[in-house]
């Protein structure tokens, strides 16, 4: 699965870089903050989006209604927030609380995308 | 007479039978021979005799002529025989006397019967001596009468004494002040003295000689003959001897009640009968009076209303004297006027128009005695200087007098007036100022009376309706009354206090600062405020805020306590919950401040755990420590998630769910937790409705706290039993679920902090779980409370409503 991701930690980044190979998932782009993730996604579109929330320029749920507007790309959204009141929006797919372990994370992708 | 009879008997004897013969000495000797019986003597012989005699001796012929004196005669009469003999001793008798005697002598000759007089002779110095006489007739063979044989008595000493003794009778009959009245066996006045003159306003010369039924009013007027009569055959006492009230009658017609002692002198003339009266009216109005009052007090003694009472003092004023009017005004001091409270005879109109009258220095009888607090008396209105309003309408009322009294309070102060109107000009008597006053003392004591039982009455039923605690002690502690609050409050009645140390209540958590204040009660006698903790009947610590008095009697020593206590254990409760409340709030505001660094750290841990274990190795001791890692890392996460479920608003999703299922699932997801160790779950449902509209994933989690909890105290076997019943929650449907084990049970502490936050018994846990566990139940508007049966283990009680 082509995957895309944004966090502004890099310890964050460098998570999914090592994690995603390893459940045989590709990583095809990385972004610090919500505006280049918008950029990356129109440029390259991948088949899903896990992002943050709290990030500098634009934050995660901005990027996802930028890229919700020509892009239909399932998203999950990691956060240290608590899970927003309210329906999910702009192919939000799952919203998780940090900490996570890898195996919830993998356990979500695979919501994303039953069989 | 006895006197005579003796002197003769001295001499002569005499019989029944025999006749005593005289017997004149006859120069031819042919005397006559008596019976053989007689006792004979000779005329020589019967003037020896007679002439030794200290009596006056005499013989008269058939025809009343005298014939022979004694010596004696001659002696203190100083007459000659010559003058003497034939009528001449009449000659000497007193001439009051004469006709009396000599009428009643001829009477006595005519009719040959014996004769006895009393009467007046001179004596030989010209002196009248009284004499007792006696003649009596000699009969002759033949049985006629040819002389009479007379003795006289000196008796001038006793006749003397006599009549000293019937003059100071007399003079104290004249000087009586009750009057006094004799009269014969047919009723007929003899006499009666200036008193009875005064009292019935006669003239002695108009009762005397008339029947003494005069004197009284029907029905005594007519039956008093028919009474007398009746004694007279009968013997049988009404009235003699014996005080009796009845009704004499005035000249002018008016009756009065009077005393009557009648006495009873038998006399030779026949029966005497004096009576001596007594005017009773002032001791009857009195009397009455007395029984007026009485019932006035009787009244106010019965708890009846001021109305009712000064009603009844103005009716009995009335009765007691018919020709007044009364009137009782009482002074409404906050209006500042007079009200008009109890009248009787008195026109509507009248008391309509002095209502509400103001007192003022010249307003009227009773609005000047009021303003004044002094005895108004008005004798005529017509001629008596008054307002003209007042005159006018006194005098449309037919009024013509008016005496006010001011009714006056213990201290002094006006409470209202007596009045006693009259129809005719009058000024009042001693008796009248008496009355007067005695009357609005009298409506004084009623209205303070009255008054005090009223506020006492109020008291009462405040102390009773209040919800407060109001207890009465005495200085040593023990308890004397003990209302309804007091009851509420403590469960205990009053039968169960009173009489018992009021240190039953005392708990054990302050009772030694007890006698602190009580000693400084006793020192400063003043009111103190504190808070306590008390125990109930049933064991359950109280807050209470009391307020101590101490009370003092009019000598200054401490007699009582009373305490007014408040139940306060909900207050503070409340207090103590808003004090938490804000503190986790507080705690809530750092909680959600710090929440997404936190987070972020912990995600960090994680990322670190996850990529550290795909490089180690499993079963190395490297990996070992990273377990412990990742274990202390979900204590942390667990730690601040509960705070964070604690101090967030509550949000439940709910739906209906079945309560067995909840505790079943709890149960199962500790199965890691329990691992191996030997237990026993029992649930005895007693086939009850169980569904209930629930958060089910917070129920859950009270279950589980409380299975966590059992597994943490209870050692091997953990034994946990499930017991459900019905129940109520302030009258709505309940189901009440009790958990119960086999562990040590809870100390009085743990029970009474286990749901506070960051409590904990165990060397491991947050200290929330119990209060998170009450806040979901509160949530759910259930309830999670510590059981209260003696069985051992720990016991909690969840509570549902089925519907919220």
């Amino acid at each position: 699965m082509r995957i895309a991701i944004a966090d502004d930690a890099e310890d964050m980044r460098q998570y999914f870089r090592r994690l995603l190979p390893r459940f045989g998932h590709e990583l095809i782009g990385e972004a610090d903050n919500g505006r280049t993730l918008v950029n990356l996604c129109q440029a390259n579109p991948p088949d899903l989006i896990i992002t943050d929330i709290n990030m500098p320029e634009m934050d995660g749920l901005q990027a996802a209604a930028e890229i919700g507007k020509t892009l239909s790309t399932p998203i999950i959204v990691i956060s240290a927030n608590d899970v927003p009141k309210g329906k999910a929006q702009n192919h939000i797919v799952e919203y998780l609380v940090k900490p996570i372990s890898a195996n919830e994370l993998q356990a979500a992708i695979l919501r994303a995308f039953p069989a | 007479m006895g006197l005579v009879s003796r002197h003769l008997s001295d001499f002569v004897r005499f019989d029944g039978e025999t006749t005593m013969r005289i017997v004149d000495q006859d120069p031819s000797g042919a005397a006559d021979r008596p019976a053989s019986r007689a006792l004979f003597l000779t005329v020589p012989d019967f003037a020896q005799l007679a002439d030794v005699l200290p009596s006056m001796v005499w013989t008269c012929d058939a025809n009343g002529r005298a014939e022979y004196f004694n010596a004696r005669w001659y002696e203190v009469t100083g007459q000659t025989p010559e003058e003497a003999k034939g009528w001449g001793w009449s000659e000497i008798i007193h001439p009051d006397d004469r006709t009396r005697v000599m009428t009643a002598w001829e009477q006595a000759v005519k009719l040959a019967q014996t004769f006895e007089f009393e009467v007046r002779y001179r004596m030989a110095d010209g002196t009248y001596r009284w004499h007792q006489a006696r003649t009596m007739p000699m009969q002759n063979n033949g049985g006629q009468i040819d002389h009479w044989f007379g003795i006289g008595t000196d008796i001038d000493q006793s006749h003397a004494s006599e009549e000293a003794s019937a003059a100071m009778t007399q003079a104290i009959v004249e000087a009586a002040v009750d009057p006094i009245i004799t009269i014969d066996e047919r009723g007929i006045v003899e006499s009666c003295n200036p008193a009875t003159e005064r009292l019935f306003g006669y003239a002695a010369r108009e009762v005397v000689g008339q029947n003494v039924m005069i004197l009284m009013p029907e029905p005594y007027h007519s039956e008093h003959d028919g009474y007398l009569a009746e004694y007279l055959r009968t013997g049988q006492r009404k009235i003699i001897g014996i005080d009796r009230e009845v009704v004499g009658r005035r000249k002018d017609g008016t009756t009065f009640p009077m005393e009557l002692a009648v006495s009873e002198v038998r006399s030779r003339g026949g029966r005497t009968f004096t009576g001596i009266v007594r005017d009773i009216t002032n001791r009857k109005r009195l009397e009455n009076e007395l029984r007026g009052q009485a019932k006035v007090l009787e009244r106010v003694a019965h708890g009846d209303s001021l109305p009712n009472v000064l009603q009844t003092l103005v009716a009995v004023a009335e009765e007691t004297r018919p020709e007044m009017l009364g009137l009782v005004l009482l002074l409404d001091e906050q209006a500042g006027c007079l009200q008009h409270k109890a009248s009787i005879r008195l026109p509507e109109f009248f008391c309509e128009a002095i209502d509400g009258l103001v007192p003022g220095p010249d307003v009227g009888c009773c609005g000047t005695a009021a303003f004044t607090a002094k005895r108004v008396i008005v004798e005529d209105f017509r001629t008596q200087i008054l307002n003209a309003n007042y005159r006018e309408m006194a005098e449309r009322a037919g009024l013509r007098a008016c005496w006010s009294e001011p009714i006056l309070s213990t201290a002094g102060g006006v409470l209202g007036t007596f009045a006693m109107y009259f129809r005719k000009p009058r000024t009042p008597d001693e008796n009248d100022l008496a009355f007067i006053s005695n009357s609005a003392q009298l409506a004084s004591l009623a209205i303070e009376r009255i008054q005090a039982d009223e506020s006492l009455r109020q008291m009462a039923s405040i102390v009773d309706s209040t919800n407060e605690a109001i207890i009465l002690e005495s200085s040593d502690g023990i308890i004397e009354s003990w209302n309804r609050g007091a009851e509420r409050i403590y469960g205990f009645s009053a039968a169960e206090t009173i009489g018992k140390p009021i240190a039953m209540l005392d708990s054990d958590v302050d009772s030694d600062k007890q006698d602190v204040i009580v000693e400084r009660l006793r020192r400063t006698k003043q009111i103190e405020r504190l808070e306590a903790i008390r125990l109930t009947k049933f064991g359950r610590r109280i807050h209470v805020s009391l307020s101590v008095s101490p009370v003092v009697d009019s000598a200054g020593n401490l007699t009582h306590f009373v305490t007014v206590q408040n139940d306060i254990t909900e207050l503070k409760a409340a207090q103590s919950k808003l004090i938490q409340g804000a503190r986790l709030a507080a705690i809530g505001e750092m909680l959600s401040a710090t929440a997404h660094e936190s987070r972020n750290a912990l995600q960090r841990i994680q990322v670190s755990l996850d990529l550290l274990g795909f490089d180690i190795k499993e079963g190395s001791e490297s990996r070992l420590d990273l377990d412990r890692i990742a274990r202390a890392k979900n204590d942390l996460l667990k730690l601040f998630e509960d705070q964070r479920s604690y101090v967030a608003p509550i949000q439940l999703d709910c739906s209906r769910c079945d309560l067995s299922e909840t505790w079943r699932q709890a149960w199962k997801n500790l199965e890691a937790s329990r691992g191996d160790r030997q237990t026993d779950f029992a649930e005895v449902t007693n086939g009850i409705n169980l569904t209930c509209n629930i958060d089910a994933f917070r129920i859950e989690h009270v279950f589980r706290n409380l299975f966590e909890n059992a597994l943490a105290a209870c050692s091997i076997p953990v034994a946990i039993e499930i017991h459900c019943s019905n129940t109520d929650i302030d009258g709505a449907p309940a189901v009440c679920v009790s958990v119960r084990d086999n562990g040590p049970g809870l100390t009085v502490e743990q029970k009474e902090r286990i749901f506070e936050a960051f409590y904990t018994t165990k060397t491991k846990g947050t200290g929330l779980g119990m209060a998170i566990a009450q806040r979901t139940m509160e949530a759910h508007r259930g309830t999670i409370s510590v059981g209260t049966s003696d069985r051992a283990g720990a016991e909690f009680l969840i509570v549902l409503p089925y519907s919220q």
